[in-house]
């Protein structure tokens, strides 16, 4: 019986999770084992490199399963428009640029996280996430 | 000490995916997604730094929030709330994580909690982590139940638990004194999260476990248990009747309160009757022989 009470999304560099935050307020609170959480990822992703978003499924009893995911459509934006981070003052301030092709390639690798089958429908979704980020799209 | 910013709203659920990576993207250490009470809405709590303008994010969300309302009509966002705590309120897990009681003497502690057995107390220790089973449901606490009265009552030679999880039905069994038991899990993970709980209770070798399905395990039992899920239960239903040693016992759990008629009347077309029924909370466990 495995009844789930939520997820927690983290970005946790590979083989390098620790009880501080992200991992620790996020899972903590809801009763996760941080320790167990932080042997178990590591060792998972002890051969990967970077930054790597992982959801964490949080069962009714406390356990938990994770899966290391593709990356966010806002990570893969800042990374293709090489920024740090989104404008907070949209639209009076841009954060930057990317290209249709991008947005394409962004959509693409996402299509499996974001409900639909249309790479149409997923580059308007990446597109309008760019628009909220401050990115332009040419 | 340090603090951190907790940004909370409500949203449903088609938005979720989007939500999470888009608060990743503003600089958010991390994002939980839970459940909430009322089906299809989630309660979201996004971590941010102090450093953090939550001015700044709070104005970007709420353009998202614009954006994906006009592009995914229906989807409802609300009730975005901040506060501060402290980066340090993790440690809360021990608590939440703290000792456990099931049946009449069975106590599950997890390995940072000493507790020594008083009088006829059955201590069982489970690190709480990948595998289901840490004493923390109802559906578990119930099935412990079971086990303790049935061995109570009279001898169970054999043991078969079906989908083991953390694997503390059978370590609950070999301590109170099953010779037998075996258990296996589809998932790999919790066969091994079985095999360390059993060793640290010191009665792995009184176990096997196994991954597999129930048609992998061929003897034949005085006591069947399965804390899985309804549809498991009735899919396997055949596969108990076939394994269950005249005059045994089986115990299904993992019930929700309003499903259990419907696992009654499935069971009773292999001729299985109820010979006591535990409920706790929302959940029920069954206690069945066969007529």
């Amino acid at each position: 019986m495995k009844k789930i009470d939520g997820y927690i999304k983290l970005l946790v560099d590979a083989g390098k999770a620790t009880p501080s935050p992200p991992v620790g307020p996020a899972l903590g609170q809801r009763g996760v084992n941080i320790m167990e959480f932080c042997k178990a990822f590591n060792a998972e992703t002890s051969k990967m490199e970077g930054l790597l978003p992982v959801t964490v499924t949080v069962f009714a009893d406390k356990s938990f399963s994770f899966i290391v995911k593709t990356p966010p459509v806002s990570y893969l934006l800042k990374k293709a428009a090489k920024i740090q981070k989104g404008s907070g003052e949209v639209p009076k301030v841009k954060a930057g640029t990317v290209t249709r092709s991008q947005v394409e390639e962004i959509a693409k690798t996402k299509l499996p996280d974001l409900n639909t089958d249309s790479i149409e429908a997923a580059s308007k979704i990446v597109e309008g996430t760019a628009r909220s980020m401050g990115i332009d799209v040419n | 000490m340090s603090r951190l910013i907790q940004l909370t709203f409500k949203a449903s659920e088609e938005a979720r995916t989007l939500l999470s990576d888009y608060l990743l993207g503003l600089g958010s250490e991390g994002v939980a997604e839970d459940i909430g009470e009322e089906g299809g809405v989630y309660d979201f709590s996004a971590y941010f730094p102090m450093d953090e303008d939550l001015g700044e994010v709070i104005k970007a969300l709420k353009g998202y929030f614009s954006m994906l309302k006009d592009s995914m009509p229906g989807i409802e966002i609300s009730d975005i709330k901040a506060r501060q705590i402290h980066s340090s309120s993790w440690m809360v897990w021990r608590e939440l994580l703290n000792m456990v009681r099931a049946g009449r003497r069975i106590v599950i502690i997890p390995p940072w909690v000493e507790h020594k057995a008083q009088g006829d107390e059955v201590v069982i220790e489970i690190n709480p982590s990948l595998a289901f089973g840490t004493g923390h449901h109802e559906s578990t606490r119930l099935c412990l139940a079971g086990i303790e009265e049935i061995i109570d009552r009279g001898s169970v030679g054999s043991m078969l638990d079906v989908g083991c999880g953390s694997g503390i039905l059978s370590i609950c069994a070999a301590l109170l004194g099953v010779p037998d038991i075996s258990g296996f899990d589809m998932d790999p993970v919790a066969v091994k999260e079985s095999h360390k709980n059993a060793e640290n209770n010191s009665v792995g070798d009184k176990i096997k476990f196994f991954t597999g399905l129930i048609e992998s395990a061929n003897g034949s039992y005085d006591l069947i248990v399965a804390n899985v899920y309804v549809e498991p239960i009735l899919s396997m239903k055949k596969a108990f009747s076939e394994r269950l040693a005249q005059g045994g016992s089986l115990v299904v759990s993992g019930i929700p309160v309003s499903r259990g008629k419907e696992v009654v009347e499935g069971l009773s077309t292999e001729g299985f009757k109820v010979f006591k029924e535990r409920s706790e909370g929302e959940w029920v466990s069954f206690e069945l022989r066969k007529a």
